[in-house]
């Protein structure tokens, strides 16, 4: 039997939480790997998707009340966001956000949704993530050299045209469908703006997202020797 | 497919037709009539005669031990009364409808339900024999054959439900278990230990509990004791050696293990074969009993406990037994058991001779002297009841029309565990009531003893039918009913069609056995090979080298021949199954359907299949009685199938291929009953536990958690077979937080390695990442699962 959970209300809660979190800049810029302070690749671990909402949904429990929680949580959330214009410019959303919850303070007293967000976090977070993060990236990856090609103008043209043409990105896109599709194509191009700093390293090859693939075997090696070690 | 209420309309309009009563009655009546489950009403002809519409109804006990034997049971009475009705008096009549419990009859006739109650009691009573011992027959409701229920073992567990016949019965009993036992005998190829066949002697033939315990013991006292066959007859059989005396006494006195006493007993023993049995063999009874192994210890001795060693027992007890108990008792017993076990330095034709004599000839005692060899042990274990009651308790609760012959005369104080409602009377056995036995069911907490019976006449009849079709089988020492998956499904199936579905069916577990097969070969060979490599990497010899090298080429060849049958089979499964090539594997371990049958526990029969009832509008009930899937290695038996059973998802997986396979949109039905009524009869439905479950529900929901799970878990086998089925039942229950887990159980976030296999992807550069788009496909497609139930809950 299906657990009984508020799904409609859950789903876009999700949606807004992740939303809000992404434009503050406080969820991974890259799903895969990425270098850690010494140079070695590092797999993007599942903990650093879900940091925020289980900070949320802990702060919540631990008040058990969904305001206090959530204004607990906010100040944290905001001493993390290290630009103090990218925390004046999102702070509406927090407190729309926080409105939300609020309003639907019912959803967050029932035990099975709390529960069931827990549970599925990881599968929302990615399913938020993983397209509007491979377009980012694979559009820059196409537009090496270019650091023009995230000026708004530029990506009301390029964006389009790259998601037309690139067969992965299609193939990307049957699976959200027309719909959620547009949505993704919107945030990415938000944050492909807001993110400009990190994205022009990237389009100047100055972030070296990209690792060979010996790279990644050798790091997928690697790992796997430290975690039977452990 | 037309509804259920057109269907009954033109079956009593063919009716209404074929007994000429146009004029008496309408086809909407007795359509109306029929879904309504009317029990009786009669209407004059202008002939003088009336028209009589009634339903011959007997209930069928919907638990797991008695479902099938009663479905069985049904048939049965349901041909018997058909055949009651078409026979001499009543051959006016018509089968209208019918599901497992009802049947409806249109009747043009003079006579009234009493009488044709009488004359349908009689026609059982005259059918019970045929029913409970004779081969096949599905014209009269007969399934199965004696012969399946003789497949046991040991003879001392209570393999064989006789406490469910009457003593009338025993010579039908013996007669039929006779004939088994000969077409057994002569099938069988003698390349094993025959215990099976030994065991049936011992248990339907033996005298008392030594003989039934050791069916050595029992064919040696055949020979010697009670001369149903010669002992040279045996000695030949088994190869026994013809030792002379005079080397016989040498060899006892050089052998030093044995002191005085013992070779005086067993100068005495060679005295008393001597005097008793002339035979040119008798002494190597002796020769075979004192051998010794290479490193000089009793042959007959080696690998058996302390207690059961017999050249230790007779050093032991000789002194004290006579030396007509010690050849009885030790020798003779412990030298056959030891040449059926080593079967290949027996006389094959001999021993296959000397079986079917001693079959032969017990039969001969069993009809010339009942008193002392008609089923002698067990003529106790038969039930106490005449022909006339054991007619009366089988037909309790059955109905003709408004005629209820053998309602219970008195009330019941405990029930039969499994009806609930009539007296009992059968034991608690475990071939009766599986490995439950002994166990607390609701009833037995009424009961003072637990020994008192616990099953009634009737439902422990349905247990003995179902094992008759099916079989049994030993679960550790008990005979244990052997357990089914039973499938009913209503299609315009003729016979042809029918047998195409079922050859179909074996020639897909002939195909995923191939396919195992060349599986196991592959991995052999891989393993081979790999060891080779690294024993080549550390080899310093050149020769060496070489042997290796060759040995690698040789396993590489082997796994190339492996992986090319591989490939061969999945064509020829593919082709035999059309409807997969677009969206499946043929490869068990990636498709759930399949793994289903790839798990099942194959037995010589493979599927029963049985079209039951008469059928209406061309549509037909048919039976499939599928194998259980097997438990993995040290598993209980029923570690698998159970879990199968309880999940909706896999059972309606299973359904989905048998559904594609006869190409029809008739209903399904899984542990439910088909009856007659709108709502278990609707097109495109497969009934789980009678829950209605659409086609297209299945297609859109279970089809899409049951492939991923086939997708992540890594292991194979029946071992796989239960964590996959597992994971679709979480995926079910709750979709995005099981794929959470899996996520966070699989390499591809933050981790090295998981249990999870990680779904197909490569790596990225331009992303710097890999591609995890099946992820997002399938968080895509549980969250729609997620949503159709959202709608299914506020609906």
């Amino acid at each position: 039997m299906a657990i009984s959970v508020d799904r409609e209300k859950l789903d876009e809660f999700c949606s807004k939480l992740f939303r809000t979190l992404d434009n503050l800049g406080l969820l991974p810029r890259s799903l895969g790997w990425r270098r850690d302070a010494s140079g070695r690749p590092r797999k993007i671990a599942p903990t650093e998707f879900e940091k925020y909402p289980r900070l949320l949904f802990g702060s919540i429990q631990r008040y058990n009340d969904v305001e206090a929680g959530f204004r607990e949580w906010e100040s944290r959330l905001l001493r993390a966001v290290k630009s103090p214009n990218v925390r004046d410019e999102h702070h509406p959303d927090l407190v729309d956000l926080r409105q939300w919850m609020v309003d639907h303070k019912e959803v967050f007293s029932k035990g099975a949704n709390v529960q069931h967000l827990r549970t599925s976090l990881l599968a929302r977070v990615f399913d938020y993530l993983y397209p509007r993060r491979v377009l980012a990236i694979a559009f820059c990856s196409a537009h090496k050299g270019d650091a023009g090609a995230i000026e708004p103008e530029s990506l009301d043209k390029e964006l389009p045209n790259f998601i037309e043409t690139d067969v992965q990105i299609q193939k990307l896109r049957e699976v959200y469908g027309e719909e959620e599709w547009k949505a993704i194509a919107t945030d990415t191009r938000s944050s492909l703006i807001a993110n400009a700093a990190y994205y022009r390293m990237v389009l100047g090859e100055k972030e070296t997202l990209a690792l060979s693939a010996e790279e990644v075997k050798e790091a997928e090696e690697q790992l796997e020797s430290e975690e039977e070690s452990e | 497919m037309e509804v259920t209420a057109d269907i009954i309309y033109q079956q009593a309009e063919e009716a209404i037709k074929e007994l000429g009563v146009e004029d008496s009655v309408s086809a909407e009546r007795v359509a109306d009539s029929v879904m309504r489950q009317a029990a009786y009403w009669e209407t004059p002809m202008r002939s003088g005669e009336k028209l009589i519409f009634l339903r011959f109804f007997s209930p069928v006990v919907q638990r797991e031990e008695v479902f099938l034997g009663n479905v069985l049971f049904n048939d049965f009475l349901s041909k018997a009364f058909a055949r009651t009705v078409a026979n001499g008096k009543y051959n006016k009549a018509k089968l209208v409808a019918n599901d497992l419990e009802s049947y409806y009859f249109l009747l043009r006739t003079s006579h009234s339900v009493e009488q044709i109650g009488g004359e349908f009691r009689a026609e059982v009573k005259r059918s019970l024999s045929e029913l409970f011992f004779s081969e096949q027959d599905e014209g009269k409701g007969i399934y199965g054959s004696v012969e399946n229920m003789l497949n046991f073992v040991k003879a001392d567990v209570e393999p064989f439900p006789v406490f469910v016949m009457p003593q009338v019965y025993a010579k039908d009993l013996e007669r039929a278990v006779r004939q088994s036992l000969l077409q057994k005998i002569e099938k069988s190829v003698l390349d094993r230990n025959p215990t099976s066949i030994t065991a049936n002697l011992a248990f339907f033939y033996s005298h008392n509990g030594t003989e039934m315990q050791s069916p050595p013991k029992f064919l040696g006292r055949l020979a010697f004791q009670y001369k149903v066959m010669s002992s040279e007859q045996l000695e030949t059989s088994l190869n026994i050696p013809g030792t002379a005396q005079n080397e016989l006494e040498t060899l006892i006195e050089k052998e030093s293990l044995l002191d005085k006493p013992h070779k005086e007993a067993l100068s005495a023993l060679i005295q008393y074969v001597n005097d008793n049995f002339s035979t040119p063999y008798c002494l190597g009874w002796f020769e075979l009993f004192l051998a010794k192994t290479d490193k000089g210890a009793w042959k007959l001795d080696v690998g058996k406990k302390q207690d059961q060693k017999p050249v230790g027992r007779f050093l032991k007890e000789a002194g004290s037994m006579s030396s007509e108990k010690v050849f009885d008792e030790i020798v003779v017993k412990a030298v056959v058991a030891d040449r059926l076990s080593n079967i290949d330095v027996c006389s094959k034709s001999n021993l296959r001779k000397v079986l079917k004599k001693a079959v032969r000839s017990l039969g001969e005692k069993a009809e010339s002297d009942p008193d002392a060899w008609l089923t002698p042990y067990i003529q106790a274990k038969f039930l106490s009841r005449n022909e006339e009651e054991l007619t009366d308790l089988l037909l309790s609760g059955s109905s003709i029309g408004y005629n209820t012959p053998n309602l219970f005369g008195s009330a019941v104080g405990v029930g039969c565990r499994f009806c609930g409602i009539r007296p009992n009377e059968a034991e608690d056995k475990n071939i009766l009531v599986g490995q439950s036995n002994h166990k607390f069911h609701n009833h037995s907490s009424k009961q003072k003893n637990k020994e008192e019976p616990k099953a009634c006449v009737r439902c422990s009849a349905c247990v003995y039918l179902m094992i008759k079709l099916i079989g049994s089988e030993s679960v550790g020492k008990p005979q244990v009913p052997k357990t089914y998956n039973l499938i009913f499904h209503y299609g315009r199936h003729d016979d042809d069609e029918v047998e195409r579905i079922t050859r179909t069916i074996d020639r897909v577990w002939d195909l995923l056995h191939e396919r195992r097969e060349a599986g196991n070969i592959r991995r052999e060979a891989n393993k081979q090979i790999r060891e080779a490599k690294e024993k080549l990497e550390r080899a310093k010899n050149e020769q060496k080298k070489l042997e290796l090298e060759d040995e690698i080429a040789r396993n590489r060849a082997q796994r190339e021949q492996a992986e090319a049958a591989i490939s061969e089979t999945d064509d020829k499964t593919l082709e035999l199954l059309p409807f997969m090539k677009d969206w499946d594997s043929p490869n068990p371990a990636e498709n759930p359907s399949l793994d289903v049958w790839a798990n099942s526990q194959l037995s010589e029969s493979r599927v029963e299949r049985h079209v039951l009832g008469l059928g209406m509008g061309g549509y037909r009930v048919i039976l499939f009685v599928l194998p259980q899937i097997s438990a993995p290695y040290e598993k209980e038996h029923d570690f698998a199938q159970r879990r199968f059973s309880y999940s909706r998802v896999m059972v309606t997986a299973l359904l989905s291929f048998l559904r594609q396979l006869c190409g029809c949109d008739g209903p399904f039905y899984y542990q439910s009953l088909p009856t007659l009524a709108p709502e278990t009869f609707k097109p495109g439905t497969f009934y789980v536990r009678n829950q209605p479950i659409s086609v297209s529900e299945a297609q859109t929901e279970y089809e899409a958690v049951t492939q991923l799970a086939w997708r992540l878990v890594q292991q194979s086998g029946s071992d796989g077979f239960v964590r996959k089925l597992i994971l679709a039942e979480k995926l079910m229950k709750d979709p995005l937080g099981t794929f959470s887990a899996v996520m966070r159980d699989t390499a591809i976030l933050g981790r090295g390695k998981g249990r999870y296999k990680q779904l197909p992807g490569e790596y990225r550069k331009e992303w710097g990442m890999h591609d995890l788009t099946g992820y997002a496909k399938f968080i895509r497609q549980l969250s729609k699962l997620e949503e159709v139930k959202r709608h299914g809950d506020q609906r």
